[in-house]
């Protein structure tokens, strides 16, 4: 059976947003990796993946996500609103997929988080994220949007 | 026939690498979107996507991409490279794909964008794209992660 993306996008979420680290761990393969392209980091293995989020500075606080809505206009793309992050966004077929959500961070700042993820069977193989900050439209392009 | 969204891609890169926006407008629909969730902006039509593309301060130099090749295990993934941007990972089937490339802006910063695309027929109907910043790979991390050369 083809694995639902969005279920399983949306019980990965939810593990983390509510600090379930042994719930997350059984949606990684044991050689899940993880990696961050900005930085040039790599993360092996579903304990090392726990153990970031579990030691992130100032704390994996469970009221971090923001959770008013926020609007996004998609055309015929499907938006899966969770609990806590304000949208996810989620397009796979077969092992590959992306989404992409909001969150807010520890010193308050709010972020878009990217993930291109590789499902083997129905666990998390491996997941390459990008972090996106907000920030303020500039004047000159003004003319140009909405 | 389905859409190669490899070829796709490497033909949007290339003419923005060329800053080719004639050729860019013929690759996507008329009413094109593009989206950018960060700041909240939507620009409507090709005609002012391209408007903002051609003023953007200091000019998207043509030779402003990076194009040292970087090594980066992909396990499945597909990567396409082209002669200015330094790797392009596609993925898509039907209408929808992801496309991540690096990139280098006028004041020198080197950005990753992410970008979920939407076709209509064979031209690119919506983009919404991000913007993410290198980053130092912090200490506190260091006893889980590798370090890759993925950075410049």
């Amino acid at each position: 059976m083809p694995t639902d993306h969005e279920a399983f996008i949306k019980r990965l979420l939810t593990s983390l947003n509510e600090s379930k680290y042994d719930d997350y761990e059984k949606l990684l393969t044991d050689d899940y990796v993880e990696e961050y392209p900005q930085s040039g980091e790599v993360i092996r293995g579903p304990k090392n993946s726990r153990a970031i989020r579990e030691q992130y500075p100032g704390g994996a606080l469970q009221d971090r996500i923001e959770t008013a809505s926020s609007r996004v206009a998609a055309t015929e793309a499907r938006w899966l609103r969770t609990p806590t992050f304000t949208f996810v966004r989620v397009e796979g077929t077969g092992s590959a997929g992306a989404a992409s959500l909001r969150t807010r961070y520890p010193d308050g700042s709010r972020w878009w988080i990217v993930l291109f993820y590789e499902l083997r069977g129905d666990r998390l193989a491996r997941g390459t994220f990008y972090f996106a900050p907000e920030f303020e439209a500039p004047e000159w392009r003004k003319p140009y949007r909405e | 026939m389905p859409v190669d969204h490899h070829q796709l891609q490497a033909r949007l890169m290339k003419t923005l690498n060329d800053r080719n926006y004639d050729e860019w407008e013929s690759l996507v629909t008329e009413d094109y979107t593009e989206e950018y969730p960060q700041s909240g902006e939507t620009i409507r039509g090709r005609k002012n996507v391209r408007a903002a593309m051609e003023n953007y301060p200091g000019g998207l130099p043509q030779d402003g991409f990076d194009t040292t090749s970087t090594k980066r295990a992909a396990v499945e993934a597909t990567w396409v490279k082209t002669p200015t941007f330094t790797f392009v990972r596609v993925e898509g089937t039907g209408n929808v794909g992801t496309v991540a490339f690096k990139a280098r802006y006028p004041d020198g910063s080197t950005w990753w964008v992410v970008i979920m695309y939407e076709l209509r027929g064979e031209k690119v109907a919506k983009a919404t794209a991000f913007f993410a910043p290198l980053f130092e790979a912090p200490e506190w991390r260091k006893p889980y992660a590798e370090s890759k050369t993925v950075r410049t």
